[in-house]
């Protein structure tokens, strides 16, 4: 009796919504340091930096007034990547064998075996990557976790990729959204499961316009070029010269620039769309993510972008045209090797710094949880598994993630 | 000293307000029901990666090296301070933590340092010792495969068109024939090379996997003496009798895997991997052409030939004093070296006899005329 009372009380009272900050804590100095040492230990300090990146973007999560914490160590990294060496040394080499000594024909059989078992292994190292990921990661001192099995969510990955790769990239959308139910769905948090309901209708519309821009985007410049194909002379007058590969050098970016904003338009609406079909117990995620800001971002970025690459062609050409002849010749295979890991370095840090925090912070400040203070009723449970030795396969495939 | 502080108890997602007090014993915290706990002082930790002097101060608790799950966040700037200094292992056993650390860091270096062996050392030599281990037949059906495309490439997209050697016929072919056979009498051939004279516009000459030798019309039509193409067709036998396809094959393939399991990127697409691939790879292609020239030298030595006209031809074909500062990037030798290393290695007998006759070179010379 005392029960379904206390049960009609607490329907009675209405959820209380919790936010979700995003702390503006300085990233910069992490981030530099970190790629800068990536580079010169030629990727061993890698595992470090990640489990500081982390570390970094949970601590700075502030939900309904508690940060969430992260357990995680370089150490555990490091394990996994030498245990996936183990792994891939031999089988790289049966299949290096193989390709060498099978016919032509037997060949490209082998490289299409090579794909899929590669692929398959990536969706493995994924899936337990993020079991990892959010065993390591706790809010007022209860541990997220991951159940369900690595193998499924891999089979379940390839079937739906082979599905959009059929329809020419037109139900994307369909495997993102098996991927993620099967993700989420899987989900713990203490005695809290996952839940998701997302329908596919609206993302599918929203990709639809996006493929089709991107077709056009794709195909345009295409039928542009073949109608010219037939007159030749008129194709060489347009496209040669400085000024016609002037032209077609600005076209190219323009192209770019289109792509990567129509696949961020679906991106931020993708991450919107799910999060307001998450539930994680009594728990209803709620996303306002502004799309408009974000596209905003990314063109902010590809503007950096560009002007590294500008600044750093300039002073390339510079100093060879300024060096030949003098003895600073012999240095010029040097200068371009610094140059070149230079962009590399600052392409990383500005990615982190002005993409993925943006949206995190984005993603953060739109964010509401209600039904909050039904966590009071969340139990800490043990672990599905202590997993150990981190995310080597997804380190070895090198799909990171945060 | 007294605090208020939030603590969490590791079994529910909930913080709960307490009293935190310095006892003698260990750290005291009084919950809102009542009851009271101790946290003794060397079982403090505090969270990794924070700061003793970062605020809110987030503390956890250990005993026998595992967290018990509870968690306590101070934001009393005053407590933390007089807390921190009572607390004797708030980073864990200290001694294990740098016995770790020297760990990884020996690890990490005798990591580094095999697999700069490696890729050094253990690769070439790895792509020497299998090279000879592939069947010849083997090479010669991926030589096949292989040809139809770059032939076709280097013909613009035409079938290429052969104007001596494999199916011609004719006074040309003979006489390709006579100088093929003049040199591989002292070469030791893993095979029956297939020479060809191929009709272009660049002078250049190469070695397809199988024996498929290839020699573009202008390299024999521009030739001063029959000695230039015998040498160049020397060369590219030494690629031939070193199975140097084969070992630039299985250096590239285990080069791709190496660097890009050291730089974390397996897949090998990464820019990264490509610019060391390119640096790394072109100085085995270096010594490659390196090794090929040495069996050039041996064997027009052995069959009368005259070594240091081929220098003269590379001299003529080199393309620009830039050489020296892109010798990195290049995939073959500086030009100088090699014309030094020609002429050094050459031992030409005052009367040898000519390895065609010049009414034979002539034709050959011709072979691409006129058809």
């Amino acid at each position: 009796m005392t029960d379904l009372i206390a049960g009609i009380e607490r329907t009675a009272e209405s959820g209380r919504v919790g936010r979700v900050e995003a702390l503006p804590t300085e990233l910069a100095p992490l981030v530099t340091k970190g790629i800068l040492l990536t580079v010169v230990t030629l990727g061993i300090y890698r595992f470090w930096y990640r489990t500081n990146l982390r570390r970094w973007y949970r601590t700075n999560t502030v939900v309904d007034g508690d940060a969430l914490a992260f357990h995680g160590t370089a150490k555990e990294l490091f394990i996994g990547f030498l245990i996936a060496i183990a792994i891939f040394v031999p089988l790289y080499g049966l299949f290096i064998a193989a390709g060498t000594f099978a016919g032509e024909r037997l060949a490209t059989i082998v490289s299409a075996l090579y794909g899929i078992v590669f692929l398959a292994l990536a969706q493995f190292g994924l899936y337990r990557a993020r079991r990892y990921r959010l065993t390591r990661t706790s809010w007022r001192g209860v541990h997220f976790d991951q159940d369900g099995s690595a193998w499924r969510y891999a089979f379940v990955s390839i079937g739906y990729m082979i599905l959009s790769a059929i329809t020419l990239g037109l139900l994307f959308p369909l495997l993102r959204l098996k991927t993620e139910a099967l993700r989420i769905r899987h989900t713990r948090f203490g005695s809290a499961k996952g839940s998701f309901d997302a329908p596919l209708s609206p993302l599918l519309k929203r990709w639809v316009v996006t493929w089709v821009g991107m077709m056009l985007v794709l195909v345009i410049p295409g039928l542009i070029v073949a109608g010219f194909a037939r007159d030749p002379a008129k194709l060489a007058s347009l496209f040669g010269g400085l000024r016609g590969m002037i032209g077609v050098f600005a076209a190219l970016c323009l192209i770019l620039v289109l792509m990567v904003l129509l696949w961020t338009r679906y991106v931020a609406f993708e991450f919107r769309h799910f999060t307001n079909h998450t539930r994680i117990g009594e728990v209803q995620f709620r996303s306002e993510f502004p799309i408009g800001i974000y596209a905003k971002r990314v063109i902010l970025y590809m503007l950096a972008v560009t002007a590294v690459l500008i600044g750093a062609a300039l002073f390339f050409v510079l100093f060879t045209i300024g060096g030949i002849g003098s003895a600073l010749a012999a240095t010029i295979p040097f200068v371009l090797i610094l140059v070149y890991l230079g962009i590399f370095v600052i392409f990383s840090v500005l990615k982190e710094i002005m993409l993925n925090r943006r949206f995190w912070e984005l993603g953060c400040q739109t964010m509401t949880l209600e039904n909050i203070q039904s966590v009071d009723e969340i139990i800490a449970t043990a672990l599905s598994s202590e997993n150990a030795t981190g995310e080597g396969l997804a380190d070895a495939l090198d799909f990171g993630g945060v | 000293m007294e605090t208020n502080a939030t603590y969490y108890d590791g079994l529910r997602p909930v913080s709960r307000g307490v009293r935190l007090s310095t006892a003698p014993k260990g750290l005291s915290i009084t919950l809102a029901e009542g009851q009271a706990l101790t946290w003794p002082y060397r079982s403090i930790r505090l969270d990794e990666g924070d700061r003793p002097d970062s605020l809110p101060l987030n503390l956890h608790r250990e005993e026998m090296g595992a967290a018990t799950g509870e968690r306590i966040e101070i934001t009393d700037r005053t407590f933390a301070a007089a807390l921190l200094p009572l607390c004797p292992a708030l980073r864990g056993d200290a001694r294990l933590r740098r016995k770790s650390r020297n760990k990884i860091i020996f690890w990490s270096g005798a990591a580094v340092l095999s697999l700069g062996l490696m890729i050094f050392k253990g690769l070439p030599i790895l792509a020497d010792k299998l090279a000879p281990m592939v069947p010849w037949s083997t090479e010669e059906k991926l030589g096949s495969a292989v040809e139809g495309q770059v032939l076709a490439q280097l013909g613009g997209g035409e079938k290429p068109k052969f104007c001596a050697g494999g199916d011609s016929a004719g006074p040309a072919s003979d006489a390709l024939a006579k100088l093929v056979g003049r040199l591989a009498e002292h070469a030791n051939l893993p095979g029956k090379p297939i020479v060809r004279i191929m009709d272009a516009k660049m002078p250049n000459a190469f070695a397809l996997p199988g024996g498929r030798l290839v020699l573009l019309s202008p390299l024999v039509k521009s030739a001063k003496s029959v000695d230039e193409v015998a040498g160049v067709l020397a060369h590219e036998m030494g690629h031939m009798a070193n199975r140097d396809s084969m070992r630039s094959l299985i250096h590239a393939g285990g080069l791709s895997f190496l660097v890009g399991t050291l730089l974390g990127d397996f897949t090998g697409a990464g820019a990264l991997v490509i610019a060391s691939r390119t640096l790394l790879g072109n100085r085995y292609s270096r010594q490659n052409e390196t090794e090929a020239d040495a069996f050039a030298i041996r064997v027009m030595n052995a069959a009368g030939g005259d070594v240091t006209k081929m220098g003269d031809f590379l001299k003529r074909v080199a393309s620009s004093s830039l050489e020296r500062p892109l010798e990195l990037l290049l995939s073959h030798p500086v030009t100088e070296d090699r014309v030094k290393a020609l002429q050094a290695g050459a031992v030409v007998r005052p009367n040898r006899k000519p390895l065609l006759s010049a009414e034979e070179w002539q034709i050959l010379q011709n072979a691409c005329d006129a058809k």
